[in-house]
Parts: structure tokens; C-alpha cells; sequence
């Protein structure tokens, strides 16, 4: 039930006094329905717009209150307000049949995570007396919110000063940015550049201290710091950091170097997940907290040097991969540097090879080596894994068979000199080469070879080929190896084809072969078809699309081909 | 009430009113669509009028349940009577708010 009425006051004065009646069973709906029913009445009586909100939340507050804790046993708890607008005031007296409660001596704001505990703290807040009386069978809360006419206009001048305040910030924020960027491109170094950013920040907000720090591996580092001497990292700067939320603090602050009444914020500075570090201000003084104003003002410059800070990290990670490239481009200047140059023929004997890096460098190498009077000693490995490690390891392989030449022509005991001398780094490293080492000696009339490991190497001759397969595992794996020397006759014309895995290997975007069979084939093949090394080169780079240098290849690709015809012994 | 998915984000609008009333309606519609992909969530109180301590308490949850997945909650243009009882329960700290 509602009813308004006009009534003069006790003492016979003309005076307006408006009141408002409301009663109904305490319900949310109803609690709702009385609060928006006391907003209209505020603003029917002509009082302004913050009167209107400030009761609508009171009652609101109030009557919820009923609401949620005044119904007992199933007994419905009734409501009644009675609003009066006096000229000086408005009075609420609000009574209720719930059980009621004890209306604590001071009502203070639970922790900013609590859900609830605020609706007395805000009765408590928008009104200037309180009376609340429990009793049996009804409880009365009476509240009063004065008002007077100056203040309305104190309100407005508040008002007009807090906006120019802030656009008087927005503009220093904006002018002291374009100044700042322009100082961020002559800038001797992060720190003198973050050390000016911050006594500006320290002198704009009034702030009697600054300490701007950045993380580095983890820890947060003093980058710069104003009016205060460095200090370790508080618990809050920590915490700040590490959630990404802002701190404020007021009182004492364990750590600090200065007295205890302190008040500052903390604000933490971050890209996407990553932690770059925080800025704490502060002021001597903790009655005086800084204000939204100020903590904006903050927060923007935080959000400058963020950008900053990205900025100077992406050019010195760009710098880093430029510097990575050109010793990687070294590297494989390098690693081709090692691969035999292409070679005149001897008694009869001609060679070639091609190697193709899945990165511009990787840990395929052959060697190619004249014997004079004899014909040729060939060497093909393959280091595991890719990059610069296998590079270097395939150049450290590469000079162990070269330091063992008395033995070229005995690829066996060559094989087995190799493979004891590397076994001990390869073990601590973790590593193996597969290595195939052969000699086409026109002296004996036969071929040699010795594979630890790797790829068969195929003999073709007329249309025959065959396949001279590892039986010993790689280089890198026994201590103690043995391995056995397999020997082919030159009874004819003879091509000889030993090749890395890559030619095999399906994952190559680049045309490669499905196996060693396919492989076998083909060579057999264009064995019949072309008689010279350079002849079967030119046809199986073809067959691999050697020239699509788009196409990448997952594996390195290395061969060796040699012919030769047979002489007399 | 309005809510909708964009990519990590949810946008909640069309809320004039935020009280005891609908305060726990907010909070199960939007966790419900609260899926794993979900990171921050966006509260537009531009039309909102009137919020009490249930409607806050409401917001704090759902502030809770974003920061849990290192989010943000964020009221979008809030009115000037929203923003003053933000500020007046210091809330304005909690959350992110984008005039």
C-alpha cells in the first residue's frame, strides 16, 4: 500500500513536508517494488538526481535485508516504510516483523574478493544518522540523509574541478607521451630512458617516490628508481607481477627502507602472459592516497614503457637472428667448402657425387679421393640429426677417415680405426654415424667396401646389380667393432651408386624414392642408358627434381656415383 | 540480458537493473556459458540504472571466475551512478573499466 501525503511541522511553520507510506510482505520483488517506488517519490518531490539513486539503494539494501533474513518458521515478515522530506533532510523509519539483528558498532567494507557483506557498509555510507531498535515482534531502523541547497552547487563546482583535473591529466598524460617518444629513439639505454620516464610519472602525480623494475629471468630488477634509495623487490611488487593485478598499500610496508605511514599503488606491466615487470608510487603521507585520476595517469605511462619494452626486446631478438643467420650461412660456407671439387678421372676410374642439405647446412658428407695408379676411395656418412651439431661432427668424421690414408685401399680396418677413434665422443654426445668407405681398385680388378650402418651401396654391372648391405651398426654404437670388407670382381663395366637415406626417404617434398628396391630399379635402368658418372648425375638429380628449390626436403640428400671400366691387372 | 561469444570473450549487455533480484540469474547464465575456450568477459552497463551490493557481489563472482584463467572482467561505459558506487565500495580497483 502507498499513500503521499503534505503536512505542516511541528511548530506551526509553513513549511513542505512530503511523506511517502509503503507496506507489503517482505519479498525481493517487493523489496524491489518499495525501492523504485521511493525513487520516483525523491524525484517527485523535486530533489535531484543522486538523492533519487542514493534512497533507491538504501531501501533497496534495507528491504533485501528483510527480505532475505526476516522470514522465520514459514512466518512471512511484513514491511512498512515511511519516507518524510523535510527541508533540510529526508527521514526514513523502516519497521519490520523478522526476528532482526544486531546492528554492528562500526561497518566497515569486507575484502574487495568477498560476494557480499556490503549492504550495511552502504546504509552505513549514503546516510548521516542511524537509529535501529530491535524488539519483539518489530524492528525499527530509522535513517536521515540531510541535503541543503549549497551543496548542490558545491556538488557541481567538485564536479567541474574533478573533470578538469582529469582532462587536465589526459592532457599531460598526451603531451609527456609525444615527448617520450621522441626521447625513446635517442635513448642511451633502457634504464637512463626508464629513469626519466619515472621522475616525470613521480613529479605528474605528486608521488614522493618511485620504483619502476622489469623481470629478467624470472626475477624482478630495478630498472630505475626516484626519490628513494634501491630496495628488494617487496611481497606485493611480487605478487602484482606475478597476477597481473594492481596492489595498494597504505601504513608500513616490511622492506621498505622509509617510515611507516606510506600509501602508493602497485601496478604490474605484462604482454599477454608474460611477465615484464611493475611500477610502484608512493607517498610519505598515507592520508593522502592517490586518486582515479592519478592511478590513470599510471596506468597509461605503465602502458607506454610496456610498448616500449617490446619494442627494444623484438630488436634485440631481431639483431640475435640476423647475427644466428650469418653464422649459419658461415657454417654451411663451410661445410661445402669440405665436399671434394669435382675431379679428373683415375686409370679409368671416374667420380662424382652431389649433396643436398634439408637446412642449408646438415650432416650429410662424402669424400672423394684419388688413388693414383690404383683409381678411387670414396666415403659417404651421415651423421644423425640435422643443423649445426651433425655439420660439425660429419667435418670432425671427415678428417678421422683422411688422418687413416695408409689404409684407403683396406676400407675394413679403416672403417674400424674410425670407429674406435670417434666412439668416445659419439657416446658422450649421444650420437652415431652411419658411414659407408669403399675402394675401386683397378690394381686388384675388384671393389671394396665396409659399411657401418648405412645405406647398401649398389653395384651394377651389364644388367645385374647388387645390393652390398650393412651387417655392422653404426659408428658411435660398439667401442670394439669388427667389420667385414665385402668385395665385388670388375669384370665389366661398372656404376657404383652409394647414397644417404634421404633419397629414400617419403617425407621429402621433393620427388624422392619409396624404398631401396625402387631405387635399385631405376638405377639398374638408367645405368643401361648412360654410360658416364656425370651422365647418371644429371638423370637422378632430374628424377629428384633437383632444381624445384622450393620444395623442401626433410632429409639430407647425398650420393656418390662412380664408373669405371675394367683394365687389365 | 544478452550474451554472446567472441572468440575468448563474453559479451553480457542489455542489463538495465542488477539487484538481489537477478543478481544469481546473471551468474548461472554466464558461467553456464563459460566454456573452457573462455577468457575475459565483458559487462556493457551502459544501460544499466540501478545496481545494489547483490548485483556487485554478482560481478565479483564472475571477476573470480575470469581471473581464475588469468582473465579480465571488464564493465563497459558504465553510468555515472554505477561508477560512483563502484568507487564508493572501492570496486573501481577490482575491476577493469572502460569508460
Amino acid at each position: 500500500m502507498i499513500r503521499t501525503s503534505t503536512s505542516q511541522d511541528s511548530v506551526g511553520f509553513q513549511r513542505l513536508a512530503r511523506s511517502w507510506y509503503w507496506e507489503a510482505e517482505a519479498t525481493l520483488e517487493s523489496a524491489r517494488e518499495a525501492s523504485r517506488g521511493i525513487r520516483d517519490f525523491i524525484a517527485d518531490v523535486g530533489l535531484p538526481l543522486d538523492e533519487q539513486t542514493a534512497w533507491e539503494l538504501l531501501v533497496s539494501e534495507a528491504a533485501n535485508n528483510c527480505a532475505v533474513h526476516g522470514a522465520v518458521l514459514g512466518r512471512a515478515c511484513k514491511l512498512d516504510l515511511l519516507v518524510t522530506v523535510m527541508p533540510e533532510k529526508v527521514m526514513l523509519r523502516m519497521g519490520d516483523t523478522g526476528p532482526g539483528f544486531e546492528w554492528p558498532d562500526t561497518t566497515d567494507l569486507p575484502d574487495e574478493t568477498s560476494e557480499s557483506g556490503r549492504g550495511l557498509y552502504l546504509i552505513d555510507t549514503l546516510t548521516d544518522a542511524r537509529h535501529y531498535v530491535r524488539a519483539k515482534g518489530r524492528n525499527v531502523l530509522e535513517v536521515e540523509r540531510l541535503f541543503a541547497t549549497p551543496a548542490v552547487l558545491e556538488d557541481q563546482e567538485e564536479t567541474l574541478r574533478t573533470m578538469t583535473e582529469e582532462l587536465s591529466s589526459c592532457y599531460e598524460s598526451l603531451s609527456s607521451i609525444f615527448h617520450f617518444i621522441s626521447e625513446a629513439r635517442s635513448a642511451d639505454s633502457l634504464e637512463s630512458f626508464a629513469s626519466r620516464l619515472l621522475d616525470h610519472l613521480t613529479l605528474c602525480t605528486s608521488s614522493d617516490f618511485g620504483v619502476l623494475r622489469v623481470m629478467r629471468d624470472g626475477k624482478l630488477e630495478t630498472c630505475a628508481l626516484s626519490g628513494v634509495e634501491d630496495f628488494s623487490p617487496l611481497g606485493i611488487e611480487e605478487e602484482s607481477a606475478r597476477d597481473f593485478l594492481d596492489r595498494w598499500f597504505t601504513g608500513m610496508q616490511n622492506g621498505f627502507p622509509h617510515g611507516p605511514t606510506l600509501t602508493g599503488i602497485v601496478h604490474p606491466f605484462h604482454h599477454h602472459e608474460l611477465e615484464l615487470g611493475s611500477i610502484m608510487l608512493g607517498r610519505y603521507d598515507e592520508s593522502l592516497p592517490f586518486n582515479a585520476v592519478e592511478e590513470n595517469m599510471i596506468r597509461t605511462f605503465a602502458e607506454f614503457f610496456t610498448q616500449h619494452l617490446l619494442g627494444l626486446q623484438h630488436e634485440q631478438a631481431a639483431i640475435e637472428f640476423r647475427v644466428a643467420q650469418r653464422e649459419f650461412e658461415l657454417a654451411a660456407e663451410i661445410q661445402r667448402s669440405l665436399l671434394p671439387p669435382e675431379q679428373e678421372p683415375e686409370r679409368g676410374v671416374v667420380a662424382t657425387g652431389n649433396c643436398d642439405s634439408a637446412l642449408s647446412i646438415g650432416g650429410d658428407f662424402y669424400d672423394l679421393i684419388p688413388i693414383a695408379g690404383k683409381g678411387y676411395f670414396f666415403v659417404l656418412g651421415d651423421v644423425m640429426g640435422k643443423g649445426v651439431a651433425a655439420s660439425m661432427m660429419a667435418a670432425v668424421t671427415r678428417s678421422a677417415v683422411r688422418s687413416h690414408a695408409e689404409v684407403y685401399c683396406q676400407p675394413a680396418e679403416l672403417l674400424r680405426r674410425v670407429s674406435e677413434q670417434l666412439y668416445e665422443d659419439l657416446d658422450r654426445l649421444e650420437m652415431f654415424v652411419t658411414l659407408v668407405v669403399g675402394m675401386v681398385d683397378q690394381e686388384t680388378g675388384e671393389i671394396r667396401v665396409a659399411n657401418a650402418g648405412h645405406c647398401p651401396v649398389l653395384v651394377t654391372q651389364g644388367k645385374a646389380t647388387i645390393l652390398l648391405e650393412p651387417e655392422n651398426p653404426p659408428v658411435g654404437i660398439d667401442p670394439r667393432p669388427q667389420y667385414p670388407e665385402l668385395s665385388v670382381k670388375i669384370r665389366e663395366s661398372v656404376k657404383i651408386l652409394a647414397f644417404s637415406d634421404g633419397l629414400v626417404d617419403p617425407r621429402n617434398k621433393r620427388k624422392s624414392f619409396q624404398d631401396e628396391h625402387e631405387l635399385a630399379a631405376w638405377w639398374t635402368e638408367a645405368s643401361g642408358n648412360a654410360g658416364h658418372a656425370d651422365e647418371l648425375k644429371k638423370l637422378l638429380l632430374n628424377h629428384l627434381e633437383n632444381d624445384s628449390k622450393s620444395a623442401l626436403i626433410a632429409d639430407d640428400q647425398t650420393f656418390i656415383i662412380i664408373t669405371c671400366e675394367p683394365q687389365p691387372i | 540480458m544478452n550474451i554472446e561469444t567472441i572468440e575468448k570473450q563474453l559479451k553480457v549487455s542489455g542489463i538495465s537493473e542488477l539487484s538481489a533480484l537477478n543478481a544469481r540469474e546473471l551468474k548461472s547464465e554466464v558461467i553456464k556459458k563459460f566454456d573452457s575456450g573462455i577468457v575475459d568477459i565483458d559487462f556493457d552497463a551502459s544501460e544499466l540504472s540501478f545496481i545494489d551490493s547483490s548485483g556487485l557481489g554478482a560481478l565479483i563472482s564472475l571477476q573470480k571466475a575470469t581471473s581464475m584463467r588469468n582473465g579480465l572482467l571488464r564493465i563497459i561505459r558504465p553510468s555515472e551512478q554505477t561508477q560512483q558506487i563502484l568507487e564508493l565500495t572501492r570496486l573501481h580497483r577490482v575491476f577493469e573499466i572502460v569508460a
